[in-house]
C-alpha cells in the first residue's frame, strides 16, 4: 500500500494549526505579543484572544494556501488512500477550499463578535478548526467508517460551540437539543450502515454500489434490507442538512447560537453533508431495484422541505430565525436536485454550484447582523433592522444583495444556481414538481424583499446605535469578499460552473 | 443475485439477532423522544449506538472480516466524545436553572 503524504498535506497543516492553537493557548500568555495593539502586554483575556484570532486566522489562510498549491498540482489524478478510507487528488480540493474559505470567512466573522461577547477566543477557534477538518474529510471519504468519524467529528465541535455562547439563558437549550438529535441522527445512520455492511460485507462505498447495482429488482429480504439501510442512512444525512420532517432543531439551534457559528453551520456542515448524499445516493440512482423508490422519496421530501420553509419563514418577526427557516428552504432546493439524477453529472454539478454559491449568501446575510451586533445588543429582530440604510448605507446595500441572492433574483449566484436546478427538473421531466417548487420560490420573495423594504423605507423606532466602525474591517473583508462573489459569479456564473463540474467528476 | 448470507440471516436464527437489535434501537429512539430527562434523553442515545454495535458484531462475525468491529470500537470512542459534551452542556444546564426537566426548556416554538 504506498502512501504519499502529499494527497493529505493539507490536512496535516490544519492539524498543526490545532497543535498549535493549543499549545500557545496553554500558555496562558501572550506569546507572539507583537500582534497584540497594545503597547504594554500584559496576560489579560483580551490579548489572548486576540492573539488566538491572529494565530487561527493566519493558520487557515496559509491551510487554504496548501490546498490551493497542491490541490492544484494533484488535481490530475485521484487515488484512494489508507485502505480506501480518503479519496484525494483530482477535483476534491475545490470542495475542500470552498469550506476552508467558509473557515475564514467565519473567523473574520468572530474576530469582533468573540471579544464583545467575551467568548474564550481560543476555545472557540480551536473547535472550528476540529469541525473544519471533520467536514474537509468527510467530503473526501469514501468508507462508510469514515463518513461515520468524520460526520462526527464536524458535529461533535458544533455542538460544543453552540454552548460557548455565554450571558443567554437560550444557548444551553439549544446545544443540548442540538446534541440529543444529532445522535439520534448518527444512530440511525449507524444502523442503515450496519444493513448495508450486513448485506455486502464491506464498508468501502464503492464496493457497496457495486453490490447494489447487482441487487434484483424482486422484492426478497435482500433488497428488503438493503433498501431499509439506505433509507437509514438518507434518514440520518437528512437530519445534518435538515430537510423536513428532520428539521426541528434547526430553527432554535441557528436562533440561539452564536451568529458566526449559525452561518457556518448553515454553510459548510450543509455542504459538507450534501457531498455525502451524492457521494451515495448520486451512483445508487442508477441501480434498478431503487431508482424509481429514491427518486420519488427525493422529490417528496425536497417539495415538503421547500413548501415548510418558505411557509413558516413568511411569518418571523426573528431575522436569524427567518434565515433559519430560509436555509431549510434551500436545503429543499439542492435537494431537489436529487430527484432527476439517475448518474446524471450536470445534476450533481448543479446541487454543487448552489451549495457553494449558498456559502456566500449566507455569509454576507449572517454577516451584516454581526456587523450590527455591539456589546450587549443583538441585531436580530426586524425590528432592529428598521431604518438602519440611513446610518449604515453600506450595510443595508450588502444585506440587500444577500437578500436578492437567496430569493433568486438576477443578477445574484442565487438565480443561476436556481436555474440550474430548475433545468435539471425539466430534462428529468419532473414538471409537477419544477412548478410547485418555483410557486414556493416566488412565496419566498415576499420575506427577502420585506427585509430590503423594511431596511430602506420605515423609520427607525429607536435610535440606530451607534458601531465602533474601525474595530469592524474583518466583518467588511466577509461582507466585501461574499458580495464580490456573489455578484461576479451570478453575472458570469461559467468559472464556479467549472469548478464544481470538477468536483462533481469525484463523486463518481 | 443469490446471497448466501441473506438465507443464513433469515434462515438460522439471524432473524432473531436483528430483531433484538430493532427491539433496542426502538426503545433507545422512545426513550431520547418521550423522556422529560435530560439523562435519561442521553442515554437513550447510548441505547441505540449500543443496539447498532451489536448488529455490527453480529454481521462482522456473520462474514468473517473485522471492519464491522473495528467500526463498533469507534462507536464507542464517538459516543464517549458525545456525552463528555452531552454532560458538559447539562451541567451547564443545571447550574443555572437548577432543574434537568424538558418542561422547563420550551421556552422557544414555532
Amino acid at each position: 500500500m504506498n502512501f504519499d503524504p502529499i494527497f493529505l498535506i493539507g490536512e496535516f497543516s490544519l492539524v498543526a494549526l490545532i497543535v498549535i492553537l493549543t499549545l500557545v493557548d496553554a500558555m496562558r500568555k501572550p506569546v507572539f505579543a507583537l500582534l497584540g495593539s497594545s503597547a504594554e502586554i500584559t496576560p489579560d483575556i483580551e490579548s489572548r484572544n486576540r492573539q488566538a484570532t491572529w494565530i487561527a486566522g493566519i493558520g487557515l489562510v496559509i491551510v487554504a494556501a496548501v490546498y490551493f498549491i497542491f490541490g492544484k498540482a494533484t488535481s490530475g489524478e485521484s487515488v484512494s488512500l489508507l485502505h480506501d478510507s480518503l479519496r484525494a487528488g483530482g477535483g476534491v480540493y475545490i470542495g475542500k477550499l470552498a469550506i476552508i474559505g467558509a473557515g475564514i470567512l467565519t473567523i473574520l466573522l468572530s474576530a469582533r463578535y468573540t471579544m464583545a461577547q467575551s467568548i474564550p477566543a481560543a476555545d472557540y477557534y480551536l473547535l472550528l478548526c476540529f469541525s473544519l477538518l471533520g467536514a474537509l474529510t468527510l467530503i473526501a471519504a469514501e468508507n462508510f467508517l469514515m463518513i461515520f468519524l468524520s460526520l462526527e467529528m464536524m458535529s461533535i465541535p458544533i455542538y460544543a460551540l453552540v454552548g460557548l455562547k455565554r450571558y443567554n439563558s437560550r444557548v444551553g437549550e439549544s446545544a443540548i437539543k442540538y446534541l440529543l438529535l444529532g445522535g439520534l441522527s448518527s444512530a440511525f445512520l449507524l444502523l442503515g450502515i450496519s444493513f448495508i455492511y450486513g448485506m455486502t460485507g464491506t464498508l468501502v462505498v464503492n464496493d457497496v454500489l457495486t453490490h447494489l447495482s447487482q441487487v434484483s429488482q424482486t422484492v426478497s429480504s435482500e433488497m428488503l434490507l438493503m433498501g431499509l439501510g439506505l433509507v437509514f442512512i438518507f434518514v440520518g444525512l437528512a437530519f445534518k442538512v435538515s430537510l423536513v420532517p428532520f428539521h426541528a432543531w434547526t430553527p432554535d439551534v441557528y436562533e440561539g447560537a452564536a451568529t458566526p457559528v449559525t452561518s457556518f453551520m448553515s454553510v459548510a456542515v450543509k455542504l459538507a453533508a450534501f457531498a455525502v448524499i451524492l457521494k451515495i445516493f448520486a451512483g445508487s440512482l442508477l441501480f434498478p431495484a431503487f431508482d424509481p423508490l429514491f427518486s420519488r422519496l427525493f422529490a417528496f421530501f425536497a417539495l415538503l422541505t421547500i413548501i415548510y420553509g418558505n411557509s413558516v419563514a413568511i411569518v418571523q418577526k426573528n431575522v436569524k430565525r427567518m434565515l433559519a427557516y430560509s436555509s431549510i428552504a434551500h436545503a429543499g432546493y439542492m435537494a431537489l436536485a436529487l430527484a432527476p439524477m439517475g448518474h446524471n453529472i450536470e445534476a450533481v454539478q448543479a446541487v454543487l454550484f448552489y451549495g457553494i454559491g449558498y456559502i456566500a449568501m449566507n455569509m454576507l446575510a449572517f454577516g451584516v447582523l454581526v456587523y450590527l451586533t455591539y456589546r450587549d445588543k443583538y441585531c436580530e429582530t426586524l425590528e432592529d433592522l428598521t431604518g438602519i440604510a440611513r446610518k449604515y448605507p453600506g450595510a443595508a446595500a450588502v444585506m440587500s444583495v444577500a437578500m436578492f441572492s437567496l430569493g433568486g433574483l438576477p443578477p445574484a449566484v442565487g438565480f443561476v444556481g436556481k436555474v440550474q436546478i430548475f433545468l435539471q427538473l425539466i430534462n428529468g421531466k419532473f414538471y409537477a414538481t419544477a412548478v410547485i417548487a418555483l410557486l414556493f420560490s416566488m412565496v419566498a420573495l415576499y420575506f427577502y424583499i420585506n427585509v430590503i423594504v423594511v431596511m430602506y423605507m420605515k423609520e427607525p423606532e429607536a435610535e440606530v446605535a451607534n458601531i465602533d466602525k474601525k474595530s469592524m474591517l474583518p466583518v467588511w473583508l466577509t461582507l466585501g469578499f461574499s458580495t464580490l462573489f456573489i455578484l461576479i459569479l451570478g453575472i458570469l456564473p461559467s468559472p464556479l460552473m467549472e469548478w464544481s463540474l470538477e468536483w462533481a467528476k469525484m463523486l463518481f | 443475485m443469490n446471497n448466501p448470507f441473506t438465507d443464513f440471516i433469515i434462515g438460522s436464527g439471524g432473524i432473531y439477532t436483528i430483531a433484538v437489535v430493532l427491539l433496542l434501537f426502538t426503545l433507545g429512539g422512545m426513550t431520547v423522544l418521550f423522556r422529560r430527562t435530560l439523562l435519561h434523553m442521553l442515554m437513550g442515545v447510548e441505547l441505540m449506538l449500543n443496539a447498532v454495535n451489536l448488529s455490527f458484531i453480529y454481521f462482522s462475525r456473520l462474514h468473517q472480516n473485522h471492519d464491522g468491529q473495528i467500526l463498533s470500537l469507534m462507536i464507542f470512542v464517538v459516543a464517549a466524545c458525545e456525552v463528555a459534551v452531552g454532560i458538559a452542556i447539562i451541567v451547564h444546564l443545571f447550574k443555572r436553572t437548577g432543574t434537568i426537566s424538558v418542561e422547563t426548556y420550551t421556552a422557544e416554538r414555532g
